[in-house]
């Protein structure tokens, strides 16, 4: 286990004493912070006028200074980044290689102008964020809108460290400010990027208004004081049960809950597939990237796949053909996008391994930590689906495709699709039926910044929408005798 | 029949017929040269493979798949060993759809016994399946409800129990400085253990066995809870859990027949408090004369103490008794300081002990120094949770706890469990037990990734066992 010093990042200022340790647990990271029940007065951010120097700088300005970040964000010149990637080169499901892209490409292209305008241009609008946008109503009345930066808590997923840098870029378009409490997962990634902060421009208003520190969940006695509708407005939560079950009972008028909560994917994969091999081969490699794209961690990745190859034998011998071709395009996928996991759930493998010999499964590969692709051979997921991961997937065969429509539920964050006709034939449905993405087969894990994300727009509910509401006539009209 | 008595065996003997281990005395087990058990163990494992691998045709597949048509040393059995999960490997669908041909396909596979002949198409429901296999063959079928709602199956035979029982009594006798009964020697103990007597879990078919094996089928000597809880009510158990873990319990749809067995359940349920209550007074007021045998879980244990302390009431406990425990807290939250409680009212420390269902001969008991051993007649190893690669013997070794039972005849005794253990194989433990022993707690794999461990895909949620507690099944 690594053992490290995590510091709390208070409003451009480094702490590091008054330090309190936190066990890994099974190979997880022990690391040493400071207590933040002893700074809780300088962390929450008690007077909301203190937001107004954030309105003295202009998006442009804004955008101007995470430009500058993002150049200064790669690990390979960034030692606080470097720190973050080696630390969680030991908990990770992500190998070195993949982590290693993670950090050196993709977060630093999170804070590209053209993704940072598209951001704001696809969710609240430039207009809006930087001034008041008149709206003409019936009768004459017009309100004016702005959309106000909020005082929020950040309760960031740590198995992504895109996800800090998303946190981070998001909180200062809209003008926010952000206490983040980092995962124990991944505990030094934002940490790092507040630290470039500091070094990039310590007096800043977005340096100043980005803190990040590590407390335990479920830690009543700082909880319960933070989550006061006098110090904070949102909670911008990723995660499961238990992490939102501690935040709930905090939740109140004047606090607002934006979830990121876990979702399960599926695949639905129509019978075009099979038209002939060179179909099924590309078919085959987009899929393997939904499932193996950074290790299946994403919720979005593929794990139940349901192909319409039919039930009889015939289907079933196509099936165990595409199967093959799936498992070696996973293998095949480059070093930094994908790799036999390095912590492959024990569990997992225990269900695999029961499996072996089964005459209603067939298993390619499974027999290490390369990953497995499970081919039901009668139209029935493997019990074990909600466990699923470590590239291990499961393809089962249906007849129709409304067999696979059954089966999404308001569990089913995306559905990758093929072909592309499918469709628009069951977006419709799915979105009835509680799913929230319908993507292009093969971009399971690749979805944008910008646009909604678990069927709310992020940015959008991360404002506060004001309005300076100016009525025509001097009383209402029920008013008048 | 009467269980098995001691008897001098030789190590050749042994190395023939491991379940002669239950022969010796428990003193005897634990002074066994390492290095003998060894040269058994060389002998004994490739043997058990090549007995075993026509008569179980699950084992026939593995070995197939892996390539292998003998084995020369014990640690190339590793391999061959089932994962625990081989129990519950079967299709949910063909219990919903009650396709118990297929079950009954799956399951023969498993065991020794050919099932393949058994007429089981008028089956309608575990029960009847069971019944048509226990009625016309020695395989005993017993299950555990899991958690996510599956069951495991596990199989044995009555020609197995003989030694599977005396193996299990065998562990309690005493060791030096550690108290201990010789159950075998004193067959007049009544056993008084708290769970549902009748029906197909585990531990029913453990007191069921002890009824014939130790007790000459006297019924009455096995004081437990009235009732059965028989596989189909196990399988709506796990169900209604499953359903309820994932927050679907109002989707449920239930046959007319299962919703009359779930509220009878129900009624079961409501009414243990009452039934527990009435059995503490009898314990309390019926057995203090002679010396008694007992087991229940911790929670249990808690429970009696509690009783015993708010009926102002007293434990008098007859002198050579003996009374066990095993398998942690079984999910229950207990308040702090509860070990202080039972401590105070219940007069002897529970022996505690470490087993699974998979051994029907035998737990490892705890030492006075707080590590468990296991019998040598099961060959121990550990793995690297990873590879499934045999760790090294020797040294302090962390790893997938996996195990050979050299005494199964019937069905494989190979498997891999869901348990981590700490292995000290030097052995030299201060109670002065010889042989490779279990450091501290074993701890089961797959638990909580722990609060704060945040990613944004679902994982499902770790089912407690407070039910099979609270049903007095587990």
């Amino acid at each position: 286990m690594l053992t490290t010093v995590v510091p709390l990042v208070v409003r451009g200022k480094i702490i590091e004493q008054d330090l309190v340790t936190f066990e890994g647990r099974r190979g997880g990271m022990s690391f040493s912070t400071p207590d933040v029940n002893q700074y809780l007065d300088t962390i929450v951010l008690s007077n909301p006028l203190d937001m107004a120097d954030l309105y003295a700088i202009t998006l442009d300005e804004i955008i101007d200074f995470l430009c500058e970040l993002g150049t200064r964000v790669p690990m390979s010149s960034n030692k606080h980044m470097r720190e973050a990637y080696e630390a969680s080169k030991d908990t990770s499901g992500l190998t070195p290689k993949i982590l290693e892209y993670l950090y050196e490409k993709s977060v630093p292209a999170l804070f590209k102008r053209p993704l940072l305008e598209e951001m704001i241009e696809q969710s609240a609008g430039r207009e809006h964020m930087e001034g008041w946008v008149p709206h003409t109503l019936i009768g004459g009345r017009v309100e004016h809108v702005r959309a106000f930066g909020a005082r929020t808590v950040h309760i960031n997923a740590g198995n992504n460290p895109s996800v800090a840098a998303l946190c981070l870029a998001r909180n200062a378009l809209t003008r926010g400010d952000a206490i983040v409490k980092s995962p124990s997962n991944d505990p030094l990634t934002a940490a790092a990027l507040a630290l470039t902060m500091i070094e990039m421009e310590p007096d800043h208003p977005i340096t100043k208004h980005f803190s990040v520190g590590y407390w335990k969940g479920g830690d009543e006695a700082f909880e319960a004081a933070l989550y006061k509708n006098t110090n904070i407005e949102k909670i911008v939560a990723w995660g499961g049960f238990a992490s939102m079950k501690h935040i709930t009972k905090y939740l109140g008028p004047g606090v607002d809950l934006v979830p990121m909560d876990p979702k399960l994917s599926s695949t639905i994969i129509g019978k075009e597939v099979f038209e002939d091999e060179a179909t099924m081969r590309t078919v085959a490699r987009r899929l393997a990237c939904d499932i193996g794209a950074r290790n299946q961690e994403p919720c979005t990745s593929a794990r139940v796949v349901y192909i319409q190859s039919g039930t009889d034998d015939a289907g079933l011998a196509n099936l165990n053909v595409f199967g093959k071709y799936v498992y070696d395009a996973m293998q095949a996928l480059p070093a930094h996008a994908s790799g036999p996991h390095p912590n492959f759930d024990p569990v997992l493998k225990g269900e695999i391994d029961g499996l072996m010999g089964s005459d209603w499964h067939h298993i390619i590969g499974g027999l290490d930590t390369s990953g497995a692709i499970i081919i039901s051979q009668m139209d029935e997921v493997v019990d074990f689906w909600e466990s699923l991961g470590c590239r291990v997937a499961n393809l089962v065969p249906i007849d129709n495709i409304d067999d696979a429509l059954r089966r999404t539920t308001c569990h089913t964050g995306t559905t990758g699709i093929y072909p592309e006709s499918l469709k628009q034939t069951v977006r419709d449905q799915i979105a009835l039926r509680g799913g929230q993405r319908i993507v292009s087969l093969g971009h399971q894990n690749d979805g944008s910044a910008s646009g909604p994300h678990d069927a709310v727009e992020p940015v959008r509910r991360m404002v506060r929408w004001i309005v300076d509401d100016c009525a025509v006539e001097d009383i209402p009209a029920f008013c008048e005798e | 029949m009467a269980v098995i008595q001691h008897r001098k065996v030789s190590m050749n003997e042994i190395a023939e017929d491991a379940r002669l281990f239950c022969c010796l005395t428990y003193e005897e087990l634990f002074s066994l040269n390492p290095g003998d058990m060894n040269d058994i163990y060389e002998y004994a494992a490739p043997r058990a493979f090549d007995r075993m691998r026509p008569k179980i045709k699950a084992l026939d597949a593995v070995a197939q798949q892996n390539n292998i048509s003998s084995i020369s040393s014990f640690n190339d059995v590793v391999p061959l060993l089932f994962p625990h999960t081989m129990a519950k490997s079967y299709p949910l669908s063909f219990i919903e759809q009650g396709k118990f041909d297929r079950m009954n396909a799956w399951l023969d596979k498993l065991t020794a016994h050919d099932l393949s002949k058994l007429d089981v198409s008028e089956c309608d429901s575990l029960n009847s399946w069971i019944k048509i296999i226990e009625e016309n063959t020695p395989a005993r079928v017993y299950c555990s409800s899991g958690t996510t709602g599956k069951m495991s199956f596990n199989n044995t035979s009555i020609d197995e129990d003989p030694y599977s029982v005396a193996g299990f009594l065998q562990e309690f006798e005493p060791f030096q400085n550690e108290y201990g009964v010789d159950i075998r020697k004193n067959s007049s103990m009544p056993l008084i253990a708290p769970y549902v007597k009748n029906g197909a879990t585990g531990v029913a078919h453990r007191l069921q066995r002890l009824v014939t094996q130790l007790y000459n089928g006297d019924d009455s000597k096995v004081i437990a809870l009235n009732g059965s809880v028989d596989a189909d009510m196990l399988w709506l158990t796990g169900k209604l859990r499953g359903a309820e873990s994932r927050g679907e319990l109002g989707q449920l749809k239930l046959t007319p027949a299962l919703e009359r067995l779930r509220t009878d359940m129900k009624r079961d349920q409501n009414s243990m408090p009452e039934r527990v209550g009435a059995f503490f007074e009898r314990i309390l007021s019926d057995f203090t004369t002679d010396p008694v045998l007992m087991f229940m879980p911790w929670p249990r244990y808690y429970e009696l103490a509690c009783y015993i302390r708010d009926q102002d009431s007293e434990f008098d406990l007859a002198p050579g008794s003996l009374i066990w425990s095993g398998g942690g807290l079984k999910g229950v939250q207990l308040e702090d300081g509860w070990r202080d409680v039972v401590r105070k009212y219940i007069p002897f420390e529970p022996m505690e002990t470490y087993g699974m269902s998979e051994i029907p001969g035998g737990n490892a008991r705890m030492c006075s120094a707080r590590h468990y051993h296991m019998t040598p007649a099961v060959l121990p190893f550990v793995l690297d949770p990873k590879t499934s690669e045999p760790l090294p013997r020797k040294g302090k070794q962390t790893g997938r706890y996996a195990f050979l039972d050299l005494t199964a005849t019937d069905h494989w005794g190979g498997i891999i469990t869901g348990d981590e253990v700490t292995m000290d194989w030097d052995g030299g433990c201060s109670c002065g037990r010889v042989g490779p022993y279990i450091e501290g707690d074993p701890r089961r794999f797959g638990a909580s990734l722990g609060d704060d461990k945040i990613t944004c895909a679902k994982t499902p949620e770790a089912y407690d066992n407070a039910v099979d507690y609270l049903l007095g099944i587990g």
